[in-house]
């Protein structure tokens, strides 16, 4: 059996809405495929290395996310190799935050992982700004539509290679498109997050691979190609699904028609 | 405004209420504090010597009930917010009705139990003379967004002036000792036969030291990130409390503090914390040991942990649980496992919440459903229409079909619920806690 190394990096800090979700399914679906999955837990302390096949951050505070800022960017060089050699790397919530240019709050600005060319603003009255509410979106890579959900107070300004091309070269497409929500920005509300080689970072939260199975298919089916085994097709009629079926059928039945 | 009229518009719209046969414990604050924009009516409020707010995640109604009891019974008249209303409008409304048309207030006691959020609000300018910080949890995120907000909003509240008493268990609540210079006493938990040390699946809250960032160490937990800890790099850390439970004992209802035995009302570990807390809030504004304790020990009816009624013939445990809040759902579960017998647990929603339409359900893997995996329990009946997402998430608690029933029709539950064994338990929040009682009602009036 082949050997597939997944790195839940900040575990203990990026773990604000039941993210543990996302590592838990990845790994059932992934150990039916036959690979032999081995998980690490990695924060504050340990080192991060390029060794991993899949790394996943989840959503932390404000507190918890400048922590993590702090320790992360030690590993420009690595997580450029990793990204750049499409390795698969999933962030959820504001962890898609860490992989920009620049971090603004409170007048301060913090230098990101200067992999992809956008800023984030984190609005200053964290707790009265939020933006919060039910997320429907579409993807090129899956016909299904994506459900999920958005707590956030901050927002990518605008996804600019004209600003951030001296940094990075890198053209990046949204993730996902907005039907009825909202975007990685206040203004357009157009689009919600950054597709690159296999990085999928989405400010959707919680358990976003467990409640859209189908996507999760197409991952996993990716992950085999990549892996080199041969994908094993899914019965697709497990829980998860009935779940997502009956969520579109009693929240989006119009839309998605 | 003068602070008379807005007694005497606040008193007349109670009665107008009360009339209409409203209970009238919010609207009239609202008539003041929205429609006539009276924010500042509080601040002209002449408070007696004694103003005593409760706050918290959890536990703030059960520690006024009891600061209640014990007050009264040391002959204090008290005034408090009795109905559960602890919004600022609440506040307005029973404040004011109970002050006279100087706006002095007519009680040796006021007893707030306060929202987290709405402190700010109710204490602009005067501030209680003592606050109780019973917890911050993670309750509510589409609302508060996380904890450290809520706890910020506390903080924005305070005035240097008030006596604090903390729960030092609390990482976050007891961070205020080392960045206030308010007078803090603390109560806790000593470790007991249900600490433990290592966590498993879901991580806890506050990892990580509130003053320097470095993880911090836990030498055991009572429940979520509740416990004995400390920092390795700085002086943060538990430490000892002036208030501290040494012994719980549930069979014979009783906890130890301070070598004193008090009586505990239910059997589970959050009454320590209200009794303990009651206790020492009692012993700060001066009232003897002896009063207290006569006042806790002789209070002796057993309140129950949850509503019991019968359904199928069967004993039926209604445990509220908060959907949102996996410590709510942790505690019911704890109740659940430790009752001996073979039992059947009814769970799940049809929304999860009624204060707001989001359905967010990042939650359900924050609760350890995983403690259902006990052989004691015949059947886990799920129920509502987000019942498929509850039984994914059962499923990787390791709860297999054979144990697992989904219920598609409500109108079938009965049915469903004959072919399981033992005692019921419901863990649901209270929407479905009304359906629920409906088919008991339902089920009696077909007897007769």
């Amino acid at each position: 059996m082949k050997k597939f190394k997944i790195a839940y990096l900040y575990y203990d800090l990026m773990n604000l809405y039941g993210e543990n979700g996302n590592i838990r399914y990845l790994e059932k679906e992934l150990k039916e495929q036959d690979l032999d999955v081995v998980i690490d837990y990695i924060t504050i302390g340990d080192k991060i290395d390029t060794s991993y096949d899949f790394y996943y951050i989840g959503c932390g505070t404000l507190n918890n996310q400048l922590i993590v800022l702090k320790d992360i960017t030690k590993y420009k060089k690595e997580f450029k190799d990793i990204i750049d050699s499409g390795k698969f790397v999933l962030v959820t919530g504001n962890a898609i935050e860490l992989f920009g240019c620049e971090i603004f709050n409170e007048a301060k600005t913090y230098k990101g992982l200067e992999i992809f060319p956008y800023s984030v603003t984190i609005s200053d009255v964290e707790v009265d700004y939020r933006t919060v509410g039910e997320q429907y979106y579409k993807t090129e890579l899956v016909p299904h539509s994506i459900i999920g959900f958005v707590n956030k107070s901050s927002e990518i300004d605008s996804i600019n290679n004209n600003t951030y091309g001296s940094v990075t070269d890198r053209n990046i497409s949204p993730l996902f498109k907005v039907i009825d929500g909202f975007g990685y920005d206040y203004d357009n509300n157009k689009y919600d997050g950054v597709y690159y080689n296999n990085f999928y970072g989405t400010y959707l939260i919680g358990p976003l691979l467990v409640r859209n199975p189908y996507f999760t298919d197409y991952l996993i089916e990716r992950i085999c190609k990549k892996m080199g085994t041969k994908y094993k097709k899914n019965k697709r009629d497990g829980y998860e699904y009935l779940a997502y079926n009956e969520y579109l059928k009693n929240f989006y039945e119009k839309l998605n028609n | 405004m003068k602070i008379g009229n807005s007694v005497r518009i606040n008193k007349l719209v109670t009665k107008v209420c009360k009339l209409f046969g409203k209970n009238g414990s919010v609207y009239p604050g609202h008539v003041l504090y929205d429609f006539l924009k009276q924010e500042d009516v509080l601040d002209k409020v002449k408070y007696p010597k004694y103003v005593i707010a409760v706050t918290g995640s959890s536990g703030k109604g059960s520690t006024t009930d009891l600061i209640n009891h014990i007050l009264t019974d040391a002959g204090y008249d008290v005034c408090y917010n009795k109905s559960g209303s602890n919004g600022v409008l609440a506040a307005v409304t029973l404040i004011l009705n109970n002050c006279d048309n100087k706006g002095n207030f007519l009680h040796d006691v006021l007893l707030l139990e306060c929202d987290e959020r709405h402190l700010k609000l109710i204490f602009k300018k005067n501030k209680p003379t003592h606050m109780i910080i019973t917890n911050i949890t993670r309750d509510q995120p589409s609302r508060n967004g996380y904890p450290d907000l809520v706890f910020q909003d506390i903080v924005d509240s305070l005035g240097n002036e008030t006596k604090l008493l903390i729960n030092a268990d609390d990482p976050m609540v007891n961070s205020l000792k080392f960045t206030r210079k308010n007078e803090i006493v603390t109560y806790g938990i000593d470790k007991n036969d249900d600490s433990y040390t290592r966590f498993e699946n879901i991580y806890p809250d506050f990892a990580y030291c509130p003053i320097c960032n470095s993880k911090i160490k836990y030498n055991y937990y009572h429940y979520g990130h509740i416990g004995n800890y400390e920092c390795p790099k700085c002086d943060f850390k538990r430490g000892n409390v002036d208030y501290e439970v040494k012994e719980i004992n549930y069979d014979k209802h009783y906890i130890d503090v301070n070598g004193k035995d008090l009586y505990l009302n239910k059997d589970v570990i959050y009454a320590a914390y209200y009794t303990v807390a009651a206790y020492g809030l009692c012993r700060e504004i001066g009232i003897s040991e002896e009063v207290i304790i006569t006042a806790i020990n002789k209070d002796k009816r057993e309140s129950k942990r949850g509503k019991e009624l019968i359904l199928d013939g069967r004993k039926l445990t209604m445990l509220e649980s908060k959907n949102e809040n996996n410590l709510s759902y942790y505690q019911s579960m704890k109740y659940i496992t430790s009752r001996n017998g073979t039992k059947t647990v009814i769970l799940g929603f049809d929304n999860v919440s009624r204060r707001y339409k989001f359905n967010d359900l990042s939650w359900l893997w924050d609760v350890n459903f995983e403690m259902l995996n006990d052989k004691d329990i015949d059947k886990i009946i799920v129920i509502g229409r987000f019942r498929y997402d509850v039984a994914t998430r059962l499923e990787f608690a390791g709860i297999g079909n054979n144990k697992m029933v989904l219920v598609h029709d409500f109108h079938k539950l009965l049915d469903v619920i004959k072919d399981t064994k033992g005692d019921l338990y419901t863990m649901v929040c209270f929407d479905m806690t009304s359906n629920i009682l409906n088919l008991v009602e339902e089920e009696e009036n077909e007897k007769v």
